[in-house]
């Protein structure tokens, strides 16, 4: 084959290359995103589905389109109180993974080399059993009758204080968001803190700071590239979250993500659904543009590589 | 008083590899003194130990008289260079060079100071603001060896610092460390395996091997007079020639060589005769020629030239003086146009003087 058409097939090939993920990415992504932009201007069919937007008759063709989803869902408490609940159930999650991973994706960096690979198994061991499952499972730790709560009600009953309640509450909510989300921090906490220099930590010791000194001078700033990852990778799907609250929560619990269920599959009413869905979208986007905004100015983040 | 006192220090890793062994040593305050040793002779274990990262297992550390053990690395007025480096890549130039600063709480306005002051001992003030990932492997180093020396430590250790740089920039660094030690007046503990930066560095030097020290002393002690075969091996090249003591009379000693007879040697030992023993003699202090007049206090042999090394300053001639003992000279090419003095096969007289060469007893 001559020269230039080695070039040409290689050219060809590039194209190929990325052009197949782009097509995938619009047919399996930006067309449903555009449906679903679509569906939120529409009127809900009578049983369920959207309505035709638009409609024929002896004037021509006419759009039958609608801006009312988006009235009701900025008029009624309900959402907005709703909206709000997510979004603190989402961040404290984030806070309780970020508290929890930190110290084992520390201990996991340092483990002997033998059990590193070992141990993250074991973080993402639980991802081998049904999702549903694990839920069920706290269930029934947090159920009244159980092991767990009975004994906590013993030890606060020895206090003096009332017996509590654990299932369908807030905390057993966050209890389920944080163990499901857990390993989504872990990991890129791991990752980010493998590729850190022991050198670093010798120099800093070396130099006159303690041990808490380097490493709130050195470790964690090196860190927040990690940190971000994780806390989007918990954050966002936290925020969506609908088994967790559904199963763990009861009525009180209720997220975002049990709204537009219900109005999938109870209410029937795709298009005020999709317009929630949209709304969370929106939101979604606007703080992981916030977190990796503010992550870039912070010491260890991106405007400072390289 | 000296400044570190390293006494019977001894570091073992899984019971069988004994890194640092029994070792001591006592550094004084002001000298550049180096370990100078093959890989894996203990050099950073030891280095480890003094700036408080490992603990021996057996022996004591002290600095200005004061027991080192149990005391944290950050509380130890030694700071480190550390081979790689080590600098944060999150701070700038600045921030580094101002980090230990910070550490010990040192007031804004004097810590900005003491920066630009920092900086500029290591001519690097232009470079403040630029993160470590935009130096040279050169300006890294000095900055590393800024940040070490920005809250003066009483003892500077450097582990190799100069092992990653090219050669030029290498020997440019050598003279700048040496200027920059007499400047600031901190003891230096530099750690090398090169023989020629421990010679051009050193106020004093000691030879380590398996985790123990050889010898101690001064680049031209002992280089001229080396104690063991390990040392004269070790630095530089050496002609080692084994074999036993024959007579000896005051301050001289008679080694039968075998294949080139009794050759003098200048000690001040009197070794048994016919204890086995070896003559150390550097090329350089062999003379080579067409022909030498024999002279008293002198040995003189006669070979034929087995091969030359043509290094562009010296040659060296190694010359066969009976069947596979050989003997090598070196010679500065002092001729005009750089033609050679002798060929293959040629036959020359060597000679060098009694007290050039040095007897070994192991
Ligand atoms: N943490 C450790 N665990 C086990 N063995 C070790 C450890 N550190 C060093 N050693 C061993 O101790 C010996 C001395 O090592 P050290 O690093 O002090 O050598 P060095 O003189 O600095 O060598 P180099 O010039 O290659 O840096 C080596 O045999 C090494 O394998
Ligand atoms: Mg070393």
């Amino acid at each position: 084959m001559t020269r230039a058409g080695s070039l040409q097939t290689e050219a060809v090939k590039r194209r190929l290359l990325v052009g197949l993920p782009t097509l995938v990415l619009l047919v399996l992504f930006a067309a449903p995103t555009l449906i679903m932009v679509l569906a939120t201007f529409q009127f809900p069919d009578d049983f369920g589905g959207l309505a035709p937007a638009w409609y024929s008759d002896s004037d021509g063709v006419h759009l039958d389109l609608t801006l009312e989803n988006y009235e009701r869902f900025a008029g009624e408490a309900i959402y907005l109180k709703i909206f709000w609940r997510s979004l603190v159930y989402a961040t404290l999650t984030t806070l309780f993974c970020a508290a929890l991973a930190y110290p084992l994706a520390m201990f996991i960096t340092r483990a002997p080399s033998r059990i590193r690979d070992l141990l993250v198994l074991l973080v993402i061991l639980p991802f081998w059993s049904n999702f549903l499952i694990r839920v069920y499972a706290w269930m029934s730790i947090l159920g009244p009758r159980s092991l767990f709560t009975e004994g906590l009600n013993g030890l606060l009953g020895w206090f003096g204080l009332g017996p509590v309640t654990l299932l369908f509450t807030p905390f057993a909510v966050i209890v389920g968001l944080v163990y499901v989300h857990l390993p989504f921090m872990v990991l890129p906490l791991y990752a980010n803190l493998c590729r850190h220099d022991p050198a670093w930590l010798d120099a800093a010791r070396d130099l006159g700071a303690s041990p808490w000194k380097t490493f709130v001078g050195v470790t964690l700033p090196m860190s927040v590239p990690g940190l971000v990852a994780g806390s989007l990778l918990v954050f966002i799907p936290a925020l969506g979250a609908f088994a967790v609250p559904d199963i763990l929560g009861g009525a009180q619990g209720a997220m975002i993500g049990n709204l537009i269920s219900d109005q999938f599959l109870s209410a029937r009413d795709w298009p005020f659904g999709s317009t929630i869905a949209v709304a969370l979208t929106l939101f979604v986007v606007f703080i992981a543009w916030l977190m990796t905004a503010v992550a870039r100015r912070l010491p260890g983040g991106a405007a400072h590589a390289r | 008083m000296s400044l570190l006192e390293m006494r019977h220090i001894t570091r073992r890793f899984d019971d069988d590899t004994v890194a640092v062994d029994d070792l001591s040593l006592s550094i004084q305050p002001g000298e550049f003194f180096t370990l100078l040793g093959p890989s894996g002779c203990g050099k950073t274990t030891l280095l480890r130990m003094i700036a408080g990262f490992d603990d021996p297992d057996a022996g004591s550390l002290l600095l200005d008289g004061e027991e080192l053990a149990g005391v944290p690395p950050e509380q130890r007025p030694v700071h480190t260079v550390f081979q790689s480096y080590a600098l944060f890549p999150h701070m700038s130039v600045a921030e580094n060079v101002a980090f230990p600063l910070r550490m010990a709480s040192v007031r804004r306005a004097e810590r900005e100071q003491r920066t630009r002051e920092a900086l500029e001992q290591v001519r690097l003030a232009d470079f403040a603001h630029r993160r470590p990932d935009q130096l040279s492997g050169g300006q890294r180093q000095r900055v590393a060896v800024a940040r070490a020396l920005v809250n003066r430590p009483r003892l500077l250790l450097l582990d190799e610092p100069l092992a990653a740089l090219d050669l030029k920039m290498r020997e440019q660094m050598q003279i700048e460390l040496i200027s920059l030690q007499m400047e600031v007046g901190i003891t230096f503990v530099y750690v090398t395996h090169d023989q020629g930066e421990a010679l051009a560095l050193s106020d004093r030097l000691a030879v380590m091997n398996n985790g123990r020290v050889e010898q101690v002393g001064d680049p031209s002690d002992v280089y001229e007079f080396p104690d063991t075969r390990f040392v004269a091996d070790f630095i530089g090249t050496c002609n080692l020639l084994d074999g036993s003591v024959g007579q000896s009379e005051t301050g001289l000693v008679y080694l039968d060589v075998p294949g080139l007879g009794p050759l003098g040697v200048a000690s001040d030992a009197s070794p048994r005769t016919g204890a086995p023993g070896t003559l150390a003699v550097r090329p350089e202090k062999v003379r080579i020629d067409a022909r030498i007049e024999p002279a008293t206090h002198e040995n003189r042999l006669e070979g034929t030239v087995h091969d030359q090394l043509y290094l562009g300053d010296v040659t060296v001639y190694r010359i066969e003086i009976t069947d596979g003992q050989l003997v090598e000279a070196m010679l500065p090419n002092t001729s005009a146009r750089g033609e050679r003095f002798f060929d293959f096969g040629d036959q020359v007289q060597l000679a060098w003087r009694h007290d050039a060469g040095r007897l070994l007893a192991d």
